[in-house]
């Protein structure tokens, strides 16, 4: 039986994984780079937690609010991924959907919280 | 000579001529050289070969230019370009290699903490702005209206 696209409420958490070469080791800050792709994967709160979200080639995962995508003019879509298909089975697959040319992608790092490993507190 | 052959030799090429820049951002070139097809776990291509050597030379001259070179941090982009990426506290900078040449983003604290955001875009040989984008980092080149 096929997953049932949800509508995904302003306030989910939606937890980008951060490729090791996207993160600065040094000054402990994510590229603007990670949230350039026109459809942009996510995973939402509601299946999937922040730990899950990482892989083997992940330094830290980030947490968006689907509200602030928006307004960025970009469009929240759940886009479940099948058992039989490429990277599934994935309940939690969100995609942000929209040009992420000039200051839409830095906006959208700015916005993204580091959840995994969680910051350290000041 | 395969056209494989010869874009690894172009691409180690590109890698020895950063043997000018500090170590670590020759690390870091090494590392964007190195990146294969679907590197991010999914669909992410390669760094073009011309572009890192963009990226190299750019780095080079302005490190010749400038009495403190201040490193940026380098990241790939999806689609096989590269992006130079310089964070100070009050302002930041992104220059991205595009399909047309850089595009910049610069970022600063306006009043009341808001943060503000210019871009701009320009050719890929034109060295002085890109040069100017990144006196204005620091303070000493005025480009976007102050917040």
């Amino acid at each position: 039986m096929a997953f049932a696209v949800e509508v995904i409420p302003d306030n989910a958490n939606l937890f980008r994984k951060i490729h090791r070469s996207h993160y600065d080791e040094k000054k402990g800050g994510v590229s603007s780079a990670a949230f350039k792709q026109e459809r942009m994967s996510v995973n939402w709160d509601k299946y999937k937690s922040a730990n899950d979200s990482a892989d083997a080639n992940s330094a830290a995962v980030v947490a968006l609010i689907a509200g602030d995508c928006r307004g960025l003019e970009q469009t929240v879509e759940h886009t479940p991924i099948e058992p039989d298909q490429p990277f599934g089975p994935n309940q939690a697959h969100v995609e942000v959907c929209g040009n992420k040319s000039r200051a839409i992608s830095q906006q959208l790092r700015d916005r993204a919280t580091t959840v995994w490993p969680k910051e350290p507190a000041v | 000579m395969s056209a494989a052959t010869i874009a690894e030799s172009a691409k180690r090429t590109t890698v020895e001529t950063a043997a000018a820049l500090p170590a670590s951002l020759r690390l870091k070139i090494h590392e964007l050289a190195a990146l294969e097809p679907g590197w991010d776990g999914e669909r992410a291509q390669p760094v073009k070969t011309q572009v890192l050597a963009d990226v190299v030379e750019t780095l080079k001259r302005l490190s010749r230019q400038t009495d403190h070179f201040r490193e940026p941090f380098l990241a790939p982009t999806f689609d096989g370009f590269v992006q130079m990426e310089w964070r100070e506290d009050k302002r930041s900078l992104d220059i991205e290699a595009v399909d047309t040449g850089w595009s910049a983003v610069g970022t600063e604290m306006g009043p009341e903490g808001r943060r503000q955001y210019h871009t701009a875009e320009f050719e890929r040989n034109n060295f002085a702005r890109l040069k100017k984008f990144y006196q204005w980092l620091s303070g000493s080149a005025s480009l976007w209206p102050s917040p």
